[in-house]
């Protein structure tokens, strides 16, 4: 992806919307230079990029629109926000031996790599849950460790009341300028409260209101990626999949790598097209749709990480040489380093023309990667659904089509992106029979997970 | 040594008290472990109603949120152009904006002063969601739903101390929700309140209230009905305007809201469980693990609007056993034993004592016996010799022969003694013997007035003898002259002063009766079947100058009776008269065989 490019493409708007938001933002101190804040500050990067920015004249047509947000890079000297994370470890008794072992060490990990400032609190759950170490700040290392040490497996596994022990901790300290976050490691399935993937998807959601994201760990073979992948989807946090003890360290710090990298929270995003112009629906992301506007939240941005929504949009026909306000997108967001409400926006214009070479030619190759590699991911989506009907022939073929699909357009974009996934639809194929399915299933789910949520692991 | 029912009558003694005292501890213990039950469970339910308190709180503190931030004000209310709904654009993105940022909500509504729903819409312009929304909602709106008065939650329930309901008002059934019963088919709304299970068609309630009609007698309130994945609720609040404002709530975030409030430990050994209406648990703590199928010792229902909800508790065997088996029961059983023993050591007591009196009373007569036996041979000596001396004797020495019958009387007297001694010892060890043979009665009786003759004389005891009896009979001589010596001594020793003594013998159909009687001061009434026990005397004073050993009558009824017959005291005139009584045998020869 070519970052000069898009910032290049970016409308002049956003600048005045960015100056005018700012303005009304900023302490009284600062009121005199609005220019000066917005050149000091760093900020997010909005792009609004069409598939095909020369469309074909005359007719209704289908088309992607891609909004990607990407977190500034912070600042050497800056301070980091501080952290307020919840870590809600699965005790059952499977987790016996290795996998505690090293799930304790993952969470003695996490604790050294937190700060005096940082916020923690350590619930596990077994067939009951229990708040280990009640939110507290990270000052006294040496007893947490010590704490986190001795625990034992043991039971069941109550996953509800453990995440909402991990809300509640979190709660009690809950500050926009504080990364709210819950890391729940678990093995198995839940068998206590509500245990439903919708149920802990609707939880996600109502975690995500409140600026809680809920990364979820899925280690071994046992515990149900349905759950896991909702619930940490709509409270928009990080979903991991280990499939031995090995790799949990591994993937704590790519986690806390996140963690600790916050420069933007409680994203919003809204987008109102054109007269005429219809979104249809989000591609890789849910989104809200009201007519011609649709808008969706992000919880959070990484330092330096793209994240972005892909719209299917309906284009009524339009004369050659016309040009379109094809969409307006208008963001708002919690900067981490000011602390303050920050605002922007931008705008995409398409031209239409009656030359298909000329419409070819000029494709966003960005945006069409994504847009394919969005749909192969819901294909892949459609294949474990018909596995789970039984269907495994009709599953097979989905994969394999996928694959060649992806082969194609991998040649024709030369994207290495989608010649990986194609042969990574292949091995799905492979192994939508036999023993291997429980495995692969996880494995599907965790890059469906990655491709639709942008997750930089 | 025991006879048998000695034993019975030890074990009486001890048995009898110790099962007496047993089952009066195990009433005790009953009726201690069924108040022990009442109050273990009244503690379980103070535990209970303590949690439910707490979930009460939460649902009071989510109530005042929503009353004062969420639905504290109509949006933007006249404000700009209204759509066909009749909201504003403003208003509606007002009421999205609250959606999405609520955790508790998920989706909100807006009736118009019609009851009509304003939002959200039904047009393009509504998402997916909201759509949804209408579709499991439509019962309510259509007003087929049938609600009651549903509470005001500040204002009446409040006041009546919400969250500490008292156990009768926990049973009652809360009135204040909705009847919509779970629709047998998801997504089919026309089925919702027309088709309610378990009531015939014909009863079909009454066209439901309107929540609009809710809201003229209160300012706010919950509506609950199930749909799908369970119970749903539903908060709205009558606004200034007339309008009605509401929320859906997010049930899992509601119930993870509550969950951070309850304890996640704190309860010693037990388990309770938060469960839905279909009894699976949404919450538990504790450490104990109970058994499927256990059934919880205490339950209660959470408070409305989760009056579907249950709160259980479990209890460990070791906890109910560390409740129960207090001090109580280890007391009664140490009691129990305590009183056992003491009846067993007095028992033992007792017996042993018994057991030397016995010994020494066997080992006294034992002595007596053997004295008499040693005293018999010089006795006879000293018998037989003084008869010789007095067939010797020349007539002329009167003096000596006087003092001569003395010596022979006493010695004879001293015989009988022994004699009595020894039947009354060999008798007790079943050792008596009788040789039978055909006597005369009258020879008997002759032999032994002669006998007797010196001392009656002394005594001036006139004697008549009227010998009627001419048949034999089959008995022992010696046996019943001992009976007859007895009897004769007895009016001797205590009838002189009547100076009368007549025997009579006679023969009538089948026995012969030898009748002995006096003119002495007679036996009184309650003496007279007593005087035949062994060592009886009427009278105890040695004051009284009489002596004797008290066996005499005894060995005569017992000679008697071994006889075949029997010794009787009959009525009298005067005195006292004895009758003893020997049956005649026909054949005889049977008996009588000597060894």
């Amino acid at each position: 992806m070519n970052m000069s490019q898009h910032r290049a493409k970016r409308a002049s708007i956003a600048t005045s919307l960015l100056a005018l938001c700012v303005s009304s933002f900023v302490t009284p101190a600062m009121a005199g230079g609005p220019a000066d804040v917005a050149t000091k500050d760093p900020e997010i990067i909005v792009d609004i990029e069409a598939g095909e920015p020369i469309m074909l004249a005359g007719k209704n047509q289908k088309t992607y629109v891609k909004i990607s947000l990407t977190g500034f890079d912070l600042p050497k000297k800056a301070k980091r926000p501080a952290v307020n994370l919840a870590l809600v470890l699965d005790r059952s008794s499977s987790m016996s031996g290795d996998p505690f072992e090293k799930a304790k060490q993952a969470a003695i990990m996490v604790l050294d790599r937190l700060g005096p400032d940082d916020i923690i609190s350590i619930i596990t759950y077994d067939s009951t849950a229990e708040v280990l170490v009640p939110a507290t700040r990270v000052t006294n290392r040496d007893a947490l460790r010590e704490l986190i040490t001795s625990l034992h497996p043991r039971g069941s596994t109550a996953l509800f009341s453990g995440v909402s022990y991990g809300i509640e901790e979190v709660s009690k300290f809950l500050e926009s300028q504080r990364v709210n976050r819950v890391i729940l490691l678990s093995d198995g399935q839940a068998n206590v409260g509500p245990s439903s993937p919708n149920e802990l998807g609707r939880l996600g959601e109502a975690a995500g209101k409140q600026g809680i994201a809920i990364t979820t760990i899925g280690l071994g073979l046992g515990y149900n990626e349905d759950l896991m992948t909702q619930l940490a989807m709509r409270s928009d946090g990080n979903h991991g999949f280990a499939e031995n003890a090995d790799q949990l360290a591994t993937i704590f710090n790519y986690e806390l790598g996140d963690v600790l990298s916050v420069v933007a929270q409680d994203v919003t995003i809204e987008i109102e097209f054109d007269e005429g112009v219809r979104p249809v629906r989000g591609l890789n992301r849910d989104i809200e749709i009201h007519g011609r506007k649709a808008m969706f939240s992000l919880n959070q941005l990484y330092s330096k990480q793209e994240k972005y929504v892909l719209i299917e949009v309906d284009v009524p026909a339009t004369l050659a040489g016309k040009k379109r306000d094809l969409a307006r997108v208008a963001v708002g967001y919690d900067h981490m380093l000011t602390g303050k409400h920050h605002k922007l926006g931008d705008a995409l214009q398409v031209s239409f023309s009656g030359s298909a070479q000329d419409v070819a030619r000029n494709e966003n190759r960005g945006v069409m990667v994504a847009a394919i590699e969005a749909t192969a991911a819901e294909r892949n989506r459609q294949a474990i659904a018909l596995r789970d009907q039984g269907k495994i022939d009709q599953a097979e073929k989905v994969l394999r089509d996928n694959a060649r699909e992806l082969e194609r357009q991998g040649k024709k974009y030369r994207s290495d992106r989608l010649q990986k996934y194609s042969e990574a639809n292949e091995v799905d194929a492979e192994n939508v029979r036999g023993d291997n399915w429980n495995r692969q299933r996880k494995a599907m789910r965790k890059s469906q997970y990655q491709i639709q949520m942008n997750q930089a692991y | 040594m025991l006879h048998p029912r000695q034993i019975i009558l030890f074990l009486l003694i001890v048995l009898t008290p110790l099962g007496l005292a047993a089952w009066l501890g195990l009433k005790v213990a009953r009726d201690e472990q069924a108040t022990g039950q009442h109050q273990f469970q009244a503690l379980l339910q103070g535990r209970l109603r303590d949690v439910d308190s707490i979930i009460a709180r939460t649902i009071h503190d989510v109530e005042r949120h929503l009353v004062d931030k969420v639905l504290s004000r109509e949006p933007g209310h006249g404000a700009a152009p209204q759509d066909q709904s009749g909201m504003a654009a403003e208003q509606i993105e007002f009421l999205r904006a609250l959606r999405r940022k609520e955790p508790l909500v998920r989706e909100i509504f807006m009736l118009d002063t019609q009851g009509r729903l304003l939002f959200p819409p039904e047009d393009a312009s509504a998402s997916a969601e909201e759509l949804a929304f209408r579709a499991r909602t439509a019962a309510i709106w259509r007003g087929d739903a049938v609600l009651y008065g549903v509470p005001a939650p500040e204002s009446a329930a409040l006041a009546q101390g919400r969250g500490l309901p008292d156990e009768g008002a926990v049973e009652s059934p809360v009135p204040g929700h909705s009847r919509i019963p779970e629709p047998p088919i998801q997504g089919v709304e026309d089925a919702q309140g027309a088709n309610l299970p378990g009531a015939p068609p014909d009863a079909r309630p009454p066209r439901g209230d309107s929540i609009l009609a809710l809201a003229r007698t209160q300012p706010h309130g919950w509506i609950t009905w199930y749909w799908e994945e369970g119970l749903h609720l539903l908060f709205w609040r009558r606004m200034d305007t007339g309008r009605v404002m509401g929320v859906e709530i997010e049930r899992v975030a509601l119930l993870s809201r509550i969950v951070g409030k309850l304890p996640a430990s704190g309860i010693d050994e037990g388990r309770v469980v938060l469960t839905d209406a279909s009894g699976h648990a949404l919450h538990q703590w504790g450490p104990y693990e109970p058994a499927t199928g256990e059934e919880p010792l205490a339950s209660t229902p959470v408070s409305e609007p989760l009056h579907t909800w249950r709160i259980q508790h479990f209890v460990s065997p070791a906890q109910k056993q560390a409740f129960f088996a207090n001090t109580l029961r280890m007391n009664l059983l140490v009691g129990f034993l305590a009183v056992a023993l003491s009846l067993m050591a007095m028992a033992l007591w007792f017996y042993r004592d018994y057991a030397r009196r016995m010994r020494d009373a066997a080992e006294r007569v034992s002595f007596v016996t053997r004295v008499s036996h040693e005293l018999k041979t010089p006795l006879t000596n000293i018998r037989l010799y003084a008869e010789l001396i007095d067939n010797e004797l020349l007539d002329e020495d009167d003096r000596a022969r006087r003092r001569l019958s003395v010596i022979i009387a006493e010695s004879q007297r001293l015989t009988r003694l022994i004699n009595n001694i020894l039947t009354f010892s060999k008798q007790h060890r079943a050792k008596l013997d009788l040789h039978k043979t055909a006597i005369q009665v009258n020879e008997v009786v002759e032999s032994v007035l002669a006998q007797f003759a010196p001392a009656l004389e002394a005594k001036g005891i006139k004697t008549s003898f009227t010998a009627g009896a001419g048949e034999p009979v089959q008995a022992d001589s010696d046996a019943i002259g001992q009976i007859v010596a007895n009897l004769v001594s007895n009016v001797e020793k205590y009838a002189a002063s009547g100076a009368f003594l007549h025997i009579t013998t006679l023969d009538d159909e089948s026995q012969t009766v030898v009748r002995v009687a006096d003119r002495g001061p007679g036996i009184a009434p309650p003496h007279q079947e007593k005087i035949f026990r062994p060592f009886y005397r009427v009278s105890d004073k040695l004051a009284d100058g009489v002596t004797g050993t008290g066996i005499g009558l005894a060995i005569a009824r017992e000679l008697a009776r071994m006889s075949g017959g029997d010794l009787v005291l009959v009525p009298a005139d005067q005195g006292a008269c004895f009758e003893l009584r020997l049956p005649r045998r026909k054949e005889q020869g049977h008996e009588g065989a000597r060894s």
